[in-house]
């Protein structure tokens, strides 16, 4: 019997206690309510972190115009209007800190894997629901310790979300190195915590608490991602943490693990040297480059459910989605001194890095050309959540590409620091996850929820949202190429520079546009909470799990008798011996060859693809999964 | 038929009881931890050293002792283990104690050696460029103690368990995940002690 097997008595029980306001929506340990918390204050934090890109955006598009609103908003931070060069490296260092942690890690991860791993898995709830209470509360804490860094009086961080030092580790450098700097690292070690919790909880229920049937190789794609994603998380933040131990000991202790030799008007600036600030970017980039797919996997798995769906297809090669994402997560840790090419590096050790990031295209041009395969003469229904999958699959292309430019340590020497970094990472990294972010939420809001989304402005917000990301990114490859630099406050001073303001100009309006655009998303989100049209049971006629347990209650433990068994893989649409084009995994066919019964299991193994066998069991094997 | 057939659809999940999964998956969280701080001394060292700012020291010899008493632990919780699976409660009981004997005992000879370091003026802040090679020491060592203070928790919760009976061939969960964690930070500091003896 297993895991969850033995529990099921017990929380069919739970589900008829009464909770308390408190424990219900509060410190709730549903995954349900979990993934609400976590995606609500995603949703907080994405709109302040953008807000703060069209803030700096208007400086750099309009460096000598004075507005009055910015003073209003901004304090002595924008005397006369005009934003303080220190507040504009602050804004910069804390769009990049909540963008990549507290919405395309957090927000986008915490919600999913909390939502559809459960629930796709045939599970009542995670391996340790208390321990998953405790990863949101980190994460809010983590939250909100940051968001009051920005309000101190020496301002906030302003060393770049990366927080290099000796910048970062010199309270004297400038005004954000203070207090600023001390609660983002206070802010990080808690989202470390955080995150942590949250990935052992992950990997812990995948391996541990699948229902009946449910091999992992019926595992929907959205798991597998989860799970990668987990594993990356778990091997790669605690590397960020030692980073920021050192970090912290050289700025409050006295210790000199990154610093050595400066000096500050003439004045040698330490009582202590000996260290070095390219350990901090080894360290930083162990943890960084995984961050990269920490954040693109679940994105990339839940395109994989929602274009499967839409495009009522089973999804092209399984098999081969799966061993990429394990490939993508492998080469991630191999990397990062990709990040390094101009701090010195041996340029034996730079090819090293150059040879292995290039490897990196060949599962991420699997997963692409599978995208296409699935899509490709395909029943396709344009719902929103189909629309921003395709349009994932456009930026993961777009901004790929330029990736094989960065990779590249002759090109990137030239490029680095510059605008096509930052065109090159928005796409494929911003764009693309959070294009993934609004297809899941588009998908599974009736599963959140039990309401519908309004379509029509789901598509008004998905043309203006792509569009504008284009014109917002694409043309900083353009400046990029020219030279011009990342991270400055102003360019009308150098010619070379002040030739692009009118690009700047397009790019900032194009970004205040797809801003308002957003606006249209959060009426729609909240909105249909309370008003929207009630949803059916399966509304996308899907295959997983998730659909089969009630959507009009919330139910803690998620099935109100038995949990279901599951008889097949997720992605069979379009069968031609069945009349309708889904069959739920759920949904038992004694004649389908697919049903693994024990005493047909010699024959069915005979009639399994080889292929998956062999890797599956090689999976097994490896993982020692098997019994 | 069909219904006889789903009662025997083979269930794939595996017969590990979550907290144990947990705790070696945080475990393997751990190791990341330490293999950060091992491998920014082996990428610090040669750059100190070109700029003549490393110092090799011998580790006090109290770390070496520390070695030893967390190997006699090991044999302890593991003999703690077996008993508890025996159902010999009263023996069980005793080599909890035992344990928690040597666990003192580990703490005091890192004292010791952390004194050592002092008194030869190996601190935490070097106070002279050339020691950095020392932070590092006790970064490893410090953050191996609180490991170490996680496990004394556990055996004091442990310890309590014995004496209350909850301990026994039926209720091992707890003992043994107590054993695996203690059993984790003994080899830790085994691997730990070895790096820095022989990369001193």
């Amino acid at each position: 019997m297993s895991t969850s097997a033995l529990h099921a008595d017990h929380h069919t029980h739970d589900h008829h206690h009464k909770e308390s306001f408190i424990s219900k929506y509060v410190f709730s340990m549903d995954h349900k309510m979990i993934s609400k918390q976590f995606l609500i204050t995603g949703i907080i934090m994405g709109v302040i972190g953008m807000g703060m890109s069209l803030l700096f955006r208007l400086q750099l598009a309009w460096p000598d115009e004075q507005f009055g609103l910015l003073e209003m908003l901004l304090g002595k931070w924008a005397v006369d209007g005009k934003l303080d060069p220190n507040f504009y490296m602050g804004l910069v260092t804390i769009h990049g800190t909540i963008m990549v942690f507290y919405v395309l890690t957090a927000g986008l991860s915490g919600t999913f894997s909390n939502l559809l791993i459960p629930l796709q898995l045939g599970a009542r709830d995670m391996a340790s629901p208390f321990m998953n209470m405790f990863s949101y509360w980190f994460f809010f804490l983590s939250s909100v310790v940051l968001l009051v860094s920005v309000g101190v009086e020496t301002g906030p961080a302003s060393g770049g979300w990366t927080v290099y030092p000796p910048l970062s580790a010199l309270e004297k450098a400038m005004p954000g190195s203070g207090l600023g700097m001390t609660l983002w690292l206070v802010a990080i070690a808690l989202f470390i915590i955080s995150a942590l919790l949250g990935g052992i909880n992950y990997i812990s229920t995948v391996l541990n608490q699948r229902t009946k049937g449910m091999n992992m190789n019926r595992m929907p794609l959205t798991i597998w991602a989860f799970f990668f994603t987990a594993i990356l998380g778990l091997l790669s933040f605690p590397v960020l943490l030692g980073a920021a131990l050192f970090l912290i000991f050289d700025r409050s202790f006295g210790t000199s693990f990154y610093l050595s030799d400066i000096f500050l008007e003439g004045v040698g600036a330490l009582e202590n040297v000996g260290g070095s600030p390219v350990l901090y970017q080894h360290l930083f980039w162990f943890l960084g480059h995984p961050e990269v797919y920490i954040i693109l996997l679940p994105a990339l798995g839940i395109t994989s459910e929602v274009i499967s769906t839409n495009a009522r297809k089973p999804i092209f090669g399984y098999t081969a989605m799966v061993i990429s994402l394990m490939g993508i997560s492998v080469l991630s840790f191999i990397v990062w001194g990709h990040h390094m090419f101009i701090t010195g590096m041996n340029p034996f050790l730079g090819s090293v890095f150059m040879i292995l990031t290039l490897i990196i295209a060949v599962p991420s041009a699997v997963k692409a050309f599978n995208y296409l395969t699935t899509l490709w003469r395909g029943n396709l229904r344009y719902t929103p959540a189909m629309l921003f999958s395709i349009g994932l699959v456009s930026f993961f292309i777009s901004g790929g590409l330029t990736g094989i430019y960065l990779g590249n340590a002759a090109m990137d020497i030239q490029l680095h620091d510059s605008y096509f970094v930052v065109a090159h990472f928005h796409l494929v990294m911003g764009s693309a996850a959070i294009f993934g972010m609004f297809a899941g939420i588009y998908h599974w809001f009736p599963r959140l929820y039990g309401r519908m989304m309004n379509n029509t402005l789901g598509y008004f917000h998905f043309w203006i949202t792509f569009i504008t990301a284009y014109l917002v990114f694409f043309p900083m490859h353009f400046m990029g190429l020219a030279g011009v630099p990342r991270r400055y406050y102003q360019f009308t001073l150098v010619e070379d520079f002040s030739v692009w303001m009118d690009v700047n100009k397009l790019i900032t309006v194009s970004a205040i546009v797809g801003g308002f655009a957003q606006l249209l998303f959060l009426y729609n989100f909240f909105v249909s909470i309370f008003r929207g049209k009630k949803a059916e049971q399966n509304p996308w006629q899907s295959n997983t799990l998730e659909w089969t347990s009630p959507i009009d209650v919330r139910l803690h433990g998620n099935w109100p008798h038995e949990l279901p068994t599951v008889y097949r893989g997720p992605y069979e649409y379009s069968r031609p011996d069945r009349e309708l084009d889904y069959f739920p995994q759920n949904e038992e066919d004694a004649t389908a060859p697919e049903v693994l019964h024990v005493e047909e299991k010699e024959v069915a193994k005979e009639e399994a693809p080889v292929e998956n066998s062999v890797f599956f069991a090689a999976i097994k094997r490896v993982f020692g999964l098997s019994r | 038929m069909a219904n006889k057939s789903v009662k025997k659809v083979k269930d794939p999940a595996l017969m590990i009881a979550p907290s144990k999964l947990n705790l070696w998956l945080f475990m393997l969280a751990s190791c990341m931890l330490f293999a950060a701080f091992v491998s920014a001394y082996i990428v610090a060292r040669p750059d100190a050293e070109a700029k003549q700012l490393w110092t090799s020291f011998d580790l006090p010899v109290y770390f070496f002792y520390s070695l030893l008493i967390s190997i006699l632990s090991s044999v302890s919780i593991q003999m703690a283990t077996v008993a508890a699976k025996k159902d010999e409660l009263s023996r069980n009981k005793v080599l909890i104690a035992v344990t928690l004997v040597l666990s003192v005992l580990f703490c005091y000879s890192q004292y010791l050696g952390w004194s050592r370091l002092v008194m030869q003026d190996l601190t935490f802040v070097n106070s002279r460029p050339e020691h950095i090679s020392a932070s590092y020491v006790w970064v490893i060592t410090v953050l191996h103690f609180i490991h170490i203070l996680g496990g004394i928790v556990l055996l004091v919760i442990a310890q309590v368990k014995s004496l209350r009976l909850e301990i026994h061939k039926k209720q091992i969960t707890f003992m043994s995940i107590t054993n695996t964690y203690w059993h984790f930070v003994g080899l830790l500091w085994f691997i730990l002690y070895l790096f820095l003896y022989f990369a001193r």
